[in-house]
């Protein structure tokens, strides 16, 4: 296994275990726009692991080919060659 | 408030949501008589379009309504919607692009095509796809439900109330199954932008226009039971078994599979799911609502006027109704109602995909090409009505007792559909004896945890407190299913292995 793949293991694993640990941030304090810790903590865990995930999701696929994409109908590919990577 | 504004606007964005329903046919052309073209969309579809297809369809207008009200009646612990929502997501990131590769090289559209061909059993496959199917039905049935909270919402205090919405959500249905037979996946991805659309911009005005006008959340939990602040301890581990097993749940329900495989490329894919928790912050805040609306005295008022059978629903259109001026309440009404049609169309494409291809052709192998996609077109119109009936015959609180049952049901595909894609060792027998074990121990400890009655818990009691009964089935099925193909590994089928090595 390479480096990559043990730093995206790491980066996928991270948002579990924040999640995870419920007592951690099962408490009202501190408070944050008037929401409880409880909420708080989680809502902002959401885009944290979003971030978290993406990386891993660009480090797994790096160096990897693309599987060629779909050969059946005849799309109009054209517009979208330089598909965002 | 409610008032003719309300009206227009719901009926004027309700015609172009079917407008763009139908034009979804000529989006990115394809032939349509064609299996992959009109239920994958031709694998097609980039990192964007499958975000919003993915992302609408599994934040549904049950999600939106349901999950609320049930945060309003029992408080925090529906909040593992939101840790749910991020993790269900890396375990989307790790299995769907693998399957996606396998499907592409193999030409499957459903994961009980990829059970047939891996372990070469035509009787796992069935099993798999009546799993899927059984437990999508009630999922369906519930979008409705979704549905008809808002009209019943709208049209309060209206003579004949349940003759209207009766009427209107035939005509809604009669539109949808329209598109969904003519435009198929097309038609569903460019619909879900749309509807994506209006509910973020409704969760973000009702949450910025709620709290700015009643000072705050920290006003809405003073005033709502301690049970709403933190997580009572004899939670601790329901929290965590529910959001985790729902996490797992997600993605072997057929409407996600279904819309994973209609992306381009599997990189494109696994991007796309990766970003996924981010969409679900709409989710994190719409679930806020049922906190919110102790802080709004009218919107409680009315709640706690309504009979409770019905109540618990109307928590989000209440609260909209009750804070936003007219045209904006039409706004978002729409939102949430074609929030319920959206993934109901991907639902039925999904399960008739299972149906046609993984039951009736395994009785008439014969079936064409143009027939076998003449036939999943007319199964998912008639899903869709079956669902529709089932709403109108069954009383809605048994929709929401199956669909209980499903999670926990859809979980025992999980060794021969996930494990499986990483293993070439796992025992068919042992699968399928590992299957039974879950499903019986499923459905028994439910029946046990209910007293035999109406269901209105899946938890059950333990050593380690009360826990979703879900985990202990899939347990039970795990460890059958791994120590029998430990003890007696299978193999894979040739054609499988030959055809998918080193990808």
């Amino acid at each position: 296994m390479d480096n990559k793949k043990v730093v995206a293991a790491i980066l996928i694993i991270i948002p579990f275990v924040a999640y995870f640990i419920l007592p951690a941030y099962n408490a009202q304090y501190p408070e944050a726009f008037g929401l409880p810790l409880f909420y708080w903590y989680q809502i902002i865990w959401l885009p944290i692991s979003g971030i978290m995930f993406y990386i891993a999701a660009v480090l797994i696929d790096m160096g990897r080919k693309r599987t060629a994409p779909s050969q059946t109908g005849v799309h109009r590919r054209k517009r979208r060659k330089s598909s965002k990577r | 408030m409610i008032n003719d504004a309300t009206y227009g606007v719901f009926i004027a964005l309700f015609i172009i949501f079917i407008a763009i329903g139908f034009l979804g046919k000529r989006f990115r052309k394809g032939d349509l008589s064609k299996i992959e073209e009109w239920s994958l969309g031709g694998r097609n579809m980039g990192t964007i379009l499958v975000w919003f297809l993915v992302g609408a369809d599994l934040f549904t207008a049950y999600t939106f309504i349901a999950v609320p009200s049930s945060m309003f009646k029992i408080g925090a612990l529906y909040y593992f919607a939101v840790p749910y929502v991020s993790i269900t997501f890396a375990i989307a990131m790790l299995t769907m692009p693998r399957l996606w590769r396998y499907s592409k090289k193999r030409g499957y559209v459903t994961a009980a095509d990829f059970v047939k061909d891996k372990f070469n059993s035509r009787s796992l496959a069935i099993l798999i796809a009546v799993t899927g199917i059984v437990a999508e039905l009630p999922y369906i049935a519930l979008q409705v439900v979704g549905i008809q909270a808002v009209l019943t919402s709208m049209l309060l205090g209206t003579a004949d109330i349940g003759l209207i919405s009766s009427v209107a959500i035939v005509l809604a249905f009669i539109a949808l199954a329209g598109f969904t037979f003519v435009a198929g996946l097309r038609g569903v991805t460019l619909t879900a932008i749309f509807k994506d659309a209006l509910i973020f911009i409704t969760v973000a005005a009702v949450i910025i226009g709620v709290t700015a006008a009643i000072g705050g959340f920290g006003h809405a939990f003073s005033s709502a039971p301690a049970s709403f602040v933190t997580l009572p301890h004899k939670f601790s581990s329901a929290y965590i078994s529910l959001f985790f097993m729902s996490a797992l749940a997600l993605y072997l329900y057929p409407h996600a599979i279904n819309g994973s495989l209609s992306a381009k490329d599997d990189i494109k894919l696994r991007r796309s799911q990766s970003l996924l928790p981010i969409y679900a912050l709409g989710l994190a805040f719409i679930v806020l609502f049922g906190v919110l609306i102790y802080g709004v005295p009218s919107a409680l008022n009315l709640i706690k006027s309504l009979p409770a059978s019905s109540s618990g629903v109307l928590v989000v259109p209440t609260l909209i109704e009750m804070t936003m001026p007219g045209w904006f309440v039409g706004f978002a009404f729409l939102g949430i109602f074609i929030g319920g049609l959206v993934p109901a169309a991907l639902m039925a494409i999904a399960i008739a995909n299972l149906l046609t291809r993984n039951i009736i052709k395994e009785f008439k192998p014969k079936l064409g090409a143009h027939l076998e996609t003449k036939t999943a077109k007319w199964i998912a119109v008639l899903f869709e009505f079956i669902a529709l009936g089932f709403v109108f015959i069954v009383p809605a609180t048994y929709a929401i007792q199956l669909q209980l049952l499903g999670g926990i049901i859809i979980l025992q595909t999980l060794p021969a559909v996930f494990i499986a894609l990483f293993t070439n060792k796992l025992n068919k027998y042992g699968l399928g004896f590992g299957w039974l074990v879950g499903i019986v121990s499923g459905i028994w400890l439910v029946e046990e945890a209910n007293h035999f009655g109406l269901l209105s818990t899946s938890l059950m009691a333990s050593p380690f407190g009360l826990l979703f009964i879900g985990a202990t089935a899939t347990a039970l099925n795990l460890v059958i299913a791994l120590v029998w193909s430990a003890v007696s590994p299978g193999k894979a089928s040739k054609e499988f292995l030959a055809a998918t090595k080193g990808i």
